[in-house]
């Protein structure tokens, strides 16, 4: 469901066409094209009630480890980082890995570098200049990952993503034990099966600690000052 | 002489609302924030993006804008939902500009649940005490007004703007205060508004911040002309960034300009001050914000619902039509200029009457949506920043 304003350099009738080129069901309003604040919202409601009708019908099905995409999420490569992606890659679940610039020497020479917003391949594969945090988990969520796992720094609190269910994984033990109901798990403590092993319980839909609290966090990576 | 009732705060300042705030130092608080204001709906949030990096290179401007914004008079208390206890910094600052500032860890609560569940009875005890205060009489001086154009048209510079100038002159001529802002957008304009400074350094000033925005983006290789004037002030007849920044300065109406000051940081007296600010309509409006005005008026000729967590915005038309097209959501047709029914001297006599009205309690099209849009403002990339 997009909604627009009417002035914005991103036009939303183009992003809502973009968006169904993709095969995403798609809504689109507008507050200029509406006549305001009150006729948008009652317009929406209507469009997300059609779109809530046409998900009701949706039910899981059986599908492989092939059908999957994990997001990593990590300010720098680590251990864990390799044992998690060594973990997808041994049960056949796809990785792709987004980095906070570009791609560091050494990391995965071999994997397709993956551009921003396009489909990650299956394999392995990179999203360089992703920006940081929650800014990686719109490139990731961009790139098709179905569950992103966050590995978060020494200190970092975590963060989830409105459409994308986030593994939060604590950078050290004191911050996991500070932020406990907000972490899924302690990086500190946790071998790459065991991350995957939660993976794929949140895969087949139990949810992780920011479903459960309802965090819907969504940056958009800039790339300049604002005009 | 009109009278007016607001609430007095520290510095001789005035508030002319008494907002509880609940405000986040970091993005990964934003959540608890929300949940807070559920549990007390009397109070206001407002979310943002920043992760609140100590190394982060737009540190001060940020710590500035939280801290400033918290720190409003027509704020009564700020609940801070940051994440360890330890980092007091934004906390501090805020209290040295005179706010009332509580600061709430999210490591001292396991994570946002138990942040919320201790968080809310401090909320609801703050806005018990808010909604007890009683106004008192309060002048003119007191009030700092925010001057803000978004989607505007070819005809902003003709009726809304020059309109909004008169109310300025008039809010001054009483011994307010007044903002003029979003720097790009006076791109053409600033040998008019230099000639107008009180002294040749503050001309200097002006005509320094103008076009150091300018070659700050022509620096990172980007044609300003690319985003301004945006699609919708193309649609609306606008033709260059010049003629739009020629109206856009009419806002200010012909006083002369006291000074320049940097993105969220309060003018330091009365009178007709620049500051320097994105064009981007949030950005801008929490900038003068947390410089302190507890009012805004903001002139549209697209259409746009903007508003302020804890400053009223006054939205001004520049045409009937879309006035009449966007009724629930804009505040007073400046548009009664083009038939002939108004004047500019009439209609900045209305607006002026507005701002005294919602000064004194009426509330405005935003705050009865309860709009309370927030972004934080950057002048580093945060790629250039972060990613060497």
């Amino acid at each position: 469901m997009i909604v627009s304003l009417g002035c914005e350099t991103i036009q939303g009738r183009r992003l809502a066409n973009l968006i169904a080129e993709r095969g995403q069901r798609t809504e689109f309003t507008g507050i200029q094209l509406m006549g305001g604040t009150a006729n948008t919202v009652d317009r929406g409601r209507e469009a997300v009630g059609r779109l809530r009708g046409q998900l009701a019908g949706d039910r899981r099905v059986p599908v492989t480890n092939a059908n999957l995409l994990l997001g990593l999420a990590t300010d720098a490569p680590s251990p864990l980082a390799e044992a998690v992606a060594a973990a997808a890659a041994a049960a056949g679940v796809s990785v792709v890995i987004a980095t906070p610039g570009p791609r560091p020497e050494g990391l995965w020479p071999d994997a397709p570098t993956v551009g921003y917003g396009d489909r990650a391949p299956a394999g392995r594969s990179v999203i360089e200049h992703a920006g940081e945090g929650p800014e990686q988990h719109v490139a990731l969520a961009g790139a098709g990952a179905q569950v992103i796992v966050s590995l978060r720094g020494p200190g970092e609190a975590p963060h989830g993503c409105a459409t994308v269910p986030v593994v939060a994984v604590a950078g050290d033990a004191a911050m996991f034990s500070a932020l406990a109901d907000d972490f899924d798990l302690d990086g500190s403590q946790v071998s790459g099966a065991e991350v995957l092993a939660l993976v794929i319980a949140v895969f087949n839909g139990q949810p992780a600690a920011a479903e459960r609290r309802g965090a819907h966090d969504f940056v958009l990576r800039r790339i300049a000052r604002t005009m | 002489m009109s009278s007016l009732a607001g609430f007095a705060r520290s510095g001789g300042r005035w508030g002319i609302r008494n907002h509880v705030l609940v405000l986040p130092l970091h993005s990964a608080a934003n959540l608890a924030a929300e949940r807070i204001v559920e549990g007390v709906p009397e109070a206001v949030a407002v979310g943002h993006q920043w992760e609140a990096r100590a190394d982060d290179p737009d540190f001060a401007r940020i710590a500035a804008t939280l801290a400033g914004y918290a720190a409003n008079p027509n704020v009564y208390a700020t609940v801070m939902i940051g994440i360890l206890a330890a980092d007091t910094a934004i906390a501090d600052l805020a209290t040295s500009l005179g706010g009332q500032v509580h600061l709430i860890a999210m490591a001292d609560h396991r994570g946002t649940a138990g942040t919320v569940a201790a968080s809310v009875p401090l909320v609801a005890r703050l806005t018990a005490e808010a909604a007890a205060l009683k106004r008192t009489p309060m002048p003119l001086a007191g009030l700092v007004m925010g001057l803000e154009c978004g989607g505007s048209d070819a005809l902003s510079g003709i009726t809304a703007n020059p309109a909004l100038g008169v109310a300025s002159d008039l809010l001054l001529a009483a011994g307010g205060t007044s903002i003029l802002a979003e720097t790009p957008e006076l791109i053409g304009a600033e040998e008019i508004l230099a000639a107008r400074a009180v002294s040749p350094a503050v001309g200097r000033q002006v005509i320094e911040t103008i076009r150091g925005f300018e070659k700050a983006i022509r620096d990172l290789g980007v044609d300003v002309r690319g985003a301004q004037p945006t699609p919708g002030n193309q649609a609306g007849g606008l033709t260059t960034i010049e003629e739009k920044s020629l109206g856009a300065a009419k806002k200010g109406g012909d006083a002369p300009v006291a000074g320049v000051v940097g993105f969220a940081q309060a003018p330091a007296g009365p009178g007709l001050w620049i500051m320097d600010t994105p064009g981007h309509d949030i950005e801008q409006m929490v900038g003068m914000v947390a410089g302190g005005a507890n009012i805004a008026c903001f002139t549209t000729g697209r259409g746009t619902p903007t508003g302020s967590a804890i400053t009223p915005v006054i939205k001004i038309s520049t045409n009937t039509a879309i006035f009449e097209r966007l009724s629930g959501d804009i505040d007073i047709d400046a548009g009664a200029i083009l038939d002939g029914s108004q004047t500019l001297a009439t209609m900045g006599a209305r607006i002026h009457e507005l701002v005294l009205a919602v000064a004194a309690g009426e509330l405005t099209s935003s705050e009865r949506r309860g709009n309370h849009e927030f972004a934080i403002s950057r002048t580093v990339s945060p790629m250039t920043a972060f990613s060497g």
